[in-house]
């Protein structure tokens, strides 16, 4: 009868435990992203940030799954934002000069054509 | 054939001449270019074709005041030639002086509104407003 009732109450204690599972399984932590996840989480956070300053951070925290470290490296993105924007700027600047490089270029070159083609408009009404 | 003051000389072979110059010129040999447009102007004294080919040639030396003499003497030979005019302010704007300069392709496009050389003076005019600072 003792065994029974240690059975009979072992059973029960299993059946709590089934009942508790679902419940238990609510608290547990949520899974963790894997390293390989979680480090291009940060290697896309900056990227991102190169590109979009600001959305790399969010990038990263969405690739990484929101971990410590992604974060950690969006915000190291974030930081480098200024850097990002000097360099861009530069870039800028350096395109800017591009353009007018070609320009110039291209003056040059109509401004030749146009000496050639009119002293040989010149030469051609000789008659 | 054309009549200079004294030879007769056949058209094709002056053009042959011209252009055998312009291509001596384009090859930087000043001197042989030079000496071709100078048996062009031999041949053709009245005409302004041998002091513009000169001229340019003297520009790309960097000999302005020669140049500009060419010009000037091209210009006495024929007033309504477009080419003179765009190639003076050429030399013009060379020695910094873009208001002649100007004054000499507005000259040109007046006496050839069209046509090559009326794209040489508005490129030239271009030119001078990007050289000029706005006031």
């Amino acid at each position: 009868m003792s065994e029974a009732l240690t059975s009979n109450g072992g059973i029960n204690q299993e059946l709590n435990q089934i009942e508790k599972q679902p419940q238990l399984q609510q608290f547990q932590p949520p899974h963790q992203p894997g390293t390989f996840r979680r480090i291009l989480g940060g290697i896309a956070g900056m990227a991102g940030n190169m590109f979009a300053p600001g959305l790399g951070g969010a990038l990263g925290n969405l690739i990484g799954g929101g971990s410590s470290f992604a974060a950690g490296l969006g915000a190291s993105g974030s930081a480098a934002n200024a850097a990002n924007l000097a360099a861009a700027n530069q870039l800028l600047a350096v395109a800017q000069q591009s353009n007018q490089d070609e320009e110039m270029t291209e003056l040059a070159s109509n401004l030749e054509k146009s000496k050639h083609e009119t002293f040989m408009a010149v030469i051609q009404n000789i008659t | 054939m054309l009549k200079g003051k004294e030879v007769q000389v056949p058209v094709k072979e002056v053009k042959l001449m011209l252009e055998a110059g312009c291509v001596y010129r384009y090859a930087r040999r000043f001197r042989e270019a030079r000496d071709i447009f100078q048996g062009v102007r031999a041949l053709l004294p009245a005409r302004e074709v041998a002091d513009l080919a000169l001229a340019g040639v003297s520009m790309d030396e960097g000999k302005l005041d020669e140049a500009e003499a060419h010009c000037q003497h091209a210009l006495e030979l024929n007033r309504a030639s477009a080419a003179a005019y765009a190639q003076l302010a050429e030399i013009q704007l060379l020695q910094n002086n873009s208001a002649r300069a100007r004054q000499s392709l507005q000259k040109s496009m007046e006496v050839s509104p069209n046509g090559p050389t009326a794209a040489l003076s508005r490129t030239l005019l271009r030119l001078t407003s990007m050289i000029t600072p706005k006031s």
